[in-house]
């Protein structure tokens, strides 16, 4: 903190006496926090040890033997979950505070382990039966529990991949596009409906105020899948694409509004680019099918030009408005 | 000099601290806002995502505008298109220049754009027109363009450009001495970048160079990272090996070797230790990365323990090692403290930290386990992430 600054502040007027004591006296006694060196650490670790732990049962899966190895397990999960319960601060709707960063890590590491083993016990003694969806549904559920009991976003959007994967879609953020089969009309409309449900529940949270701060979490999983599987339909039903348009209209009018509302420059982005992508992408369908070779790429090559600049024009014009209802 | 409005960058200054001391409670809100009346800043700085948008959209402008410019003028030598693309780099920098001095641009995003499209241009330029000149001269050519846009923009990641192009100068210029050079040259740069880090340091706070003060650090990180990376022997072994062809064999060592064995292992502890001692955040965050750097370089020519017994052990003394700290600092001391510091633009942080958390802690389905009726399958079965390997 720049206390020279503040001085001249000071003697313009434009702070008051006390406020320029608590700036010099902030500036003197300054504690240096170690908060994210410190959970970079934890989190390194954690990702270190189960991934080590993972290979190195693989491999001594036949030396060390299977009760040995569920028995480690589930200590080390009862452990993570012991420490977590005593620590924690008592369970409201609202936000909770996690005591230290330490404790965020340990229950997450509570969760690995605990669906590690319940995998195990699936694959090993398919102790769930073969119903194929109870060995993804019972962790999906166990996560639930423990993002909302002890207040965790990380938890919390495991839990949220897990419903998807239970649901066959894989949405984490790197995989949406990758391990998904787009080609395949039960997926698209599968996370067409996981993407309406995970808003309904963002909204419920919010207006009901159970556990507020998860509405971000559930509505920005929500709204990719939602658009990304719009547009997939758009792509896969050849034959349709021009009347996919109109739930994407649908959808992207939902988030404007809903942007508006929340005041959020993120979703807003989101919307512009993915609804620009579809209309691009129809406009261009268009111009391929009309058949007017080199008149079609000078007028593709326009339609970006001059619709780029309406975007971007668009986009300033949001940027002042929300800007405007941020003060509100 | 720099090309934006010298008040109101100094306003924005004071305007940042403002903010600073609001968050943590210093100051009132009536307080910051009549600072904010007597100091206005009228430069156009949207949101962050705002300004994601208009850099994206603006790359597609200019690319479709180039395409179709190109169609238009039908050049198709390489001369042609070299020309071509000068001079569409000449336009893209006067409308930089015109959006930054007419509209108030800063950090909008289109500025943004503007200014790599038009320095990507410039060394496509370069590359078509004069494709056979040296890496020297490649060099100085990067240098001074680079250099010119840091002082006029001030840009962050520019300054980065300008610093590992002049240390490229050194190396290419120093390299013809012939085989003194090979000797000294890791020496030479360790020595260049404890220079310029020393440097950095020293007058980041300086109040002549106040518009770079972020390149400024940032040229401060990258100067420790090649102080480290100009005596860490996996670099030295290898570059040497490689453009100075002393066709070493698997397990041989280069001349001096124990030397660069003791600064890869001892600069990041050294680093880590001048952190803790001066509470300077950049020296003590580089260190404790460059960690990681120690153990990749030994366990690239040492197998103390196969792979996943090492990771496992590591990550049981990291998890032990932030947990004694946690526990140490439960009251602060000396200074130090494991709260969360005060500031608001960090709560998006954590929504980035859940996904990230997601996705690397990815799990092994049980959909994808089921159908494997054995262990003996998959990519790592029970084990849970398969994020790690």
């Amino acid at each position: 903190m720049d206390t020279h600054l503040f001085e001249k502040l000071y003697n313009e007027g434009l702070i008051s006496a006390p406020s320029f004591q608590k700036i010099k006296l902030k500036a003197d006694s300054s504690l240096f926090s170690v908060h994210w060196e410190l959970k970079t650490i934890l989190y390194l670790g954690i990702l270190l040890l189960t991934g080590g732990l993972g290979i190195l049962i693989y491999k001594n899966i036949d030396t060390i033997g299977h009760q040995v190895i569920l028995a480690a397990i589930g200590l080390l999960c009862i452990g993570c979950f012991f420490y977590c319960e005593r620590k924690k601060l008592p369970f409201a709707m609202t936000k909770v505070q996690a005591p230290n960063s330490f404790f965020d890590y340990i229950l997450l590491l509570g969760c690995l382990t605990l669906i590690t083993f319940i995998t195990y016990l699936q694959v090993q003694y398919t102790a769930f039966g073969n119903a194929y969806g109870l060995a993804t549904f019972i962790p999906m559920v166990i996560l639930f529990f423990c993002a909302y009991y002890f207040d965790h976003l990380g938890v919390l959007s495991m839990a949220i991949t897990n419903l998807a994967a239970w649901m066959g879609i894989a949405i984490t953020p790197l995989n949406i596009l990758k391990a998904n089969d787009f080609e395949d009309a039960e997926i698209i409309f599968a996370g067409l409906f996981l993407g309406v449900a995970l808003n309904v529940i963002a909204l419920l949270s919010k207006q009901k105020n159970i556990k507020a701060h998860f509405s971000f979490t559930y509505t920005n999983f929500g709204m990719n899948i939602l658009f990304i599987a719009c547009l997939a339909g758009m792509f896969h039903f050849d034959d349709w694409y021009i009347l996919w348009l109109l739930p994407l209209a649908a959808i992207a009018f939902f988030f404007y509004r809903r942007s508006l509302a929340t005041a959020s420059f993120y979703f807003m982005l989101l919307l512009t680019l993915y609804g620009y992508i579809g209309i691009s992408y129809v406009i261009i369908r268009l111009l391929i099918d009309s058949r007017m070779d080199m008149g079609a790429v000078y007028f593709g090559f326009m339609y970006f030009i001059v619709s780029g600049i309406g975007m971007i024009v668009f986009l300033s014009r949001m940027n002042k408005k929300l800007k405007h209802n941020d003060s509100l | 000099m720099i090309a934006y409005n010298h008040t109101s960058l100094d306003n924005l200054l004071i305007n940042e601290e403002a903010s600073v001391a609001l968050n943590n409670e210093l100051i009132s809100k009536e307080e910051a806002d009549a600072i904010k009346n007597v100091y206005p800043v009228n430069l156009y700085t949207p949101n962050l995502f705002i300004r994601i948008g208009l850099f994206l959209l603006t790359v597609v402008i200019v690319l479709m505008g180039f395409g179709l410019f190109w169609l238009l003028t039908k050049i198709e030598s390489e001369k042609g298109i070299g020309t071509l693309v000068l001079i569409v780099s000449l336009m893209l920098y006067t409308a930089l220049e015109f959006l930054i001095r007419e509209k108030k641009h800063y950090r909008s995003g289109i500025d943004d754009a503007l200014l790599w499209l038009s320095i990507a241009f410039m060394s496509i330029a370069a590359a078509l027109l004069f494709p056979y000149i040296s890496f020297l001269a490649r060099s100085v050519l990067i240098f001074i363009l680079t250099f010119y846009i840091l002082l006029r923009f001030g840009n962050i990641l520019i300054s980065g450009l300008v610093y590992l192009s002049f240390l490229a100068i050194v190396f290419y210029a120093v390299i013809r001495l012939g085989d003194v050079a090979k000797i000294i040259m890791p020496f030479l740069l360790m020595a260049i970048s404890f220079f310029v880090y020393w440097l950095m340091k020293k007058n980041k706070h300086n109040s002549r160079v106040k518009y770079y003060k972020t390149s400024c650090t940032f040229v401060e990180i990258l100067a420790l990272v090649t102080l480290y990376a100009a005596g860490n022997y996996f670099v030295v072994r290898e570059v040497s090996n490689s453009m100075f062809e002393l066709g070493l064999k698997e397990g041989e060592s280069i001349p001096g070797g124990w030397f660069f064995w003791i600064t890869t292992i001892l600069l990041p502890i050294a680093y880590i230790f001048r952190g803790i001692q001066k509470k300077d955040v950049v020296i003590l965050r580089t260190g404790l990365v460059l960690v990681a750097a120690i153990v990749c370089t030994i366990r690239y020519y040492h197998h103390i323990a196969p792979l996943e017994v090492a990771i496992t052990i590591g990550g049981i003394i990291m998890i032990i090692i932030a947990y004694a700290i946690t526990k140490y600092l439960t009251t602060p001391r000396h200074g130090f403290t494991h709260a969360e510091p005060n500031d608001p633009a960090l709560a998006g942080w954590l929504q980035v930290e859940s996904l990230v958390v997601t996705q690397t802690f990815h799990q092994t389905t049980p959909v994808e386990t089921v159908d494997q009726t054995k262990f003996g399958g998959g990519s790592g079965g029970g084990g849970g992430a398969t994020g790690g390997f």
